[in-house]
């Protein structure tokens, strides 16, 4: 954490203490847009560019667009961080729209003739790939297809066998809701069930299946894919 | 709203390889190729959100995970907070995009990846929100909202989350408050949520109240743990204990015991409490022979922490 942290915390914190496009809001916003370069991270390569996002956060401060929100948040260290980002991506949009001019396409990787902010452009594009959507075939090892359509089937009888046991673990609120019949039906089950309807089918919260989906199921099922690939 | 504003995007090679080696785990062609392009879809959608700096968490999607791909037909990427994004490839002469019913649940937005004859580069082509009111089984290319405004619409998401979030913060300390909730119901509450993320019910089955042990005094205190694998054979028991004291403030006891077959815990196992922003609060490192380690830290309503163990190559956190 640095001073300009522990300065920006105070000033968004007094520019949030008014009301939005008030009078006295306007003094700590000035302070702020003159804050802001000086702001470890922020991105400010073209000039032209950084003009119009700091108009653009002018502009959401003083409420005539949508703008920068202060995060319920004590930590001047956090805040300078979401802000930073928060401005960072301002400019990338307002580039967007300096580059685009008349362009129908926009590339991220050649460089636009004003200003290029990736310092390891050669590097990637050394590293591009050479493979074609007709040559995606030949990619395709018959050897390891014929070897994969024989693990296919495996892993359909481990998943009627084995999976009941490994994937028994339920919901609080139904304990016959496991991830088992989760698996069974949003997954194997064609076409795919929505968990929408799984926590309908249950009688539990849709919240609660979905954390208990996120947290518990798909972390198993994580562990046996990989399990699977290595036998 | 037609769009024809592109933003292309280079693949590189290791993205390539990567692609191929998801895709090599399929037992078709038509699987393969489908596996293949979705994961470069979903890369090139993270490429270009890193370069607008945007978070993404690749591996907590479905697209990650190997079982699912080879089951289900999904691209999605995962911004932190926000949400999912579904990364849909467009091949060439494609003008109406099919969506599988297992991408039409809980993502944020579409976005629409043109593919070409080269694969070094691909097309974003624009993107659609999805709907609260109707599920989506199709995008035409003529509905796309322009990529560039993609942005601002992850942007305002992300705002959102925010303030929800703080929300809640604020609303669930109004309720505590108003309710006056007993140090026994906040208990269950947390117990409940802790069952939720894979620690063990105590109780086994019976009613809560059972597992909430009343002393002489007015403090509750539940106990609960779960097995943590550290390979080779090194599993520990993290066990927690939670004691309401009043309706301000709880303790957490965290003790570490071994696990199996071992009676003391692996020789240099770093167990850190970090707070909810993610700062070391407590730390030790287990020494020769432990056959324990402890901490105790006082919590205010709704704070949460996590409990980091480091052994060797091996990093768990389990947040509580």
């Amino acid at each position: 954490m640095c001073d300009r942290d522990t300065k920006l915390y105070n000033i968004l914190r007094e520019i949030f203490s008014h009301t939005i496009g008030s009078i006295e809001a306007r003094e700590p916003i000035n302070k702020l847009l003159n804050l802001v370069p000086s702001l470890p991270g922020i991105r400010k390569k073209d000039p032209e560019i950084f003009n119009l996002a700091l108009e653009s956060l002018y502009r959401g401060l003083i409420g005539e667009i949508s703008g920068y929100r202060i995060p319920n948040q004590d930590n001047p260290e956090i805040i300078r961080k979401q802000f930073v980002k928060f401005f960072n991506q301002i400019y990338r949009r307002r580039e967007l729209d300096v580059r685009r001019g008349k362009n129908k396409t926009i590339s991220l990787n050649e460089p636009s003739g004003r200003n290029q902010d990736s310092d390891s452009e050669n590097t990637r594009l050394d590293n591009l790939a050479d493979v074609t959507l007709s040559g995606l075939d030949a990619l395709i090892e018959e050897e390891q297809l014929e070897k994969r359509k024989q693990q296919q089937e495996k892993m359909r009888i481990f998943m009627e066998t084995e999976l009941p046991n490994r994937l028994n673990q339920a919901t609080n609120q139904n304990p016959q809701c496991t991830c088992y019949e989760i698996v069974k039906r949003h997954i194997l089950q064609e076409p795919s069930q929505s968990l929408t309807k799984i926590a309908k089918e249950f009688n539990i919260n849709y919240q609660t299946l979905y954390s208990h989906w996120q947290r518990t199921c798909k972390r198993e099922l994580e562990k046996i894919g990989q399990e699977f690939e290595r036998s | 709203m037609s769009n024809n504003a592109l933003i292309e995007v280079n693949l590189e090679s290791l993205q390539h390889q990567i692609a191929k080696n998801f895709a090599s785990q399929q037992a078709s062609r038509e699987k393969f190729k489908q596996v293949y392009l979705n994961t470069l879809a979903v890369y090139a959608v993270k490429n270009f959100l890193d370069w607008a700096e945007f978070e993404t968490d690749l591996e907590a999607g479905d697209s990650w995970n190997s079982i699912i791909r080879r089951f289900n037909d999904v691209a999605d990427l995962v911004i932190p907070d926000v949400g999912k994004l579904e990364c849909r490839r467009v091949l060439p002469g494609e003008t109406i995009i099919s969506l599988p019913p297992e991408v039409t649940e809980d993502r944020i937005a579409y976005v629409l990846i043109g593919f070409n004859e080269h694969l070094n580069k691909v097309d974003l082509l624009g993107f659609v929100p999805s709907s609260d009111e109707q599920e989506m089984s199709e995008i035409s290319r003529d509905s796309l909202q322009p990529i560039d405004d993609l942005i601002d619409y992850l942007q305002e998401l992300e705002f959102q989350a925010f303030s929800e979030e703080n929300t809640q913060t604020i609303n669930s300390t109004t309720t505590s408050t108003q309710t006056n909730l007993s140090p026994i119901e906040k208990l269950k509450q947390w117990y409940s949520n802790l069952l939720e993320t894979g620690w063990l019910d105590f109780q086994s089955n019976r009613e809560l109240a059972f597992a909430v042990r009343g002393s002489a005094s007015n403090d509750k205190m539940i106990k609960t743990e779960k097995i943590i694998d550290l390979g080779e054979n090194q599993p520990v028991k993290l066990e927690l204990k939670l004691t309401s004291q009043s309706t301000e403030e709880t303790e957490a006891t965290i003790s570490v015991y071994p696990n199996g077959d071992s009676k003391i815990l692996p020789t240099g196992l770093q167990v850190i409490i970090l707070d909810e922003f993610g700062n070391t609060i407590l730390e030790d490192v287990v020494k020769s022979g432990a056959k324990s380690i402890d901490f105790q830290i006082a919590l205010e309503p709704n704070e949460h922490f996590s409990i980091k163990l480091i052994l060797g190559d091996i990093i768990i956190t389990e947040n509580v």
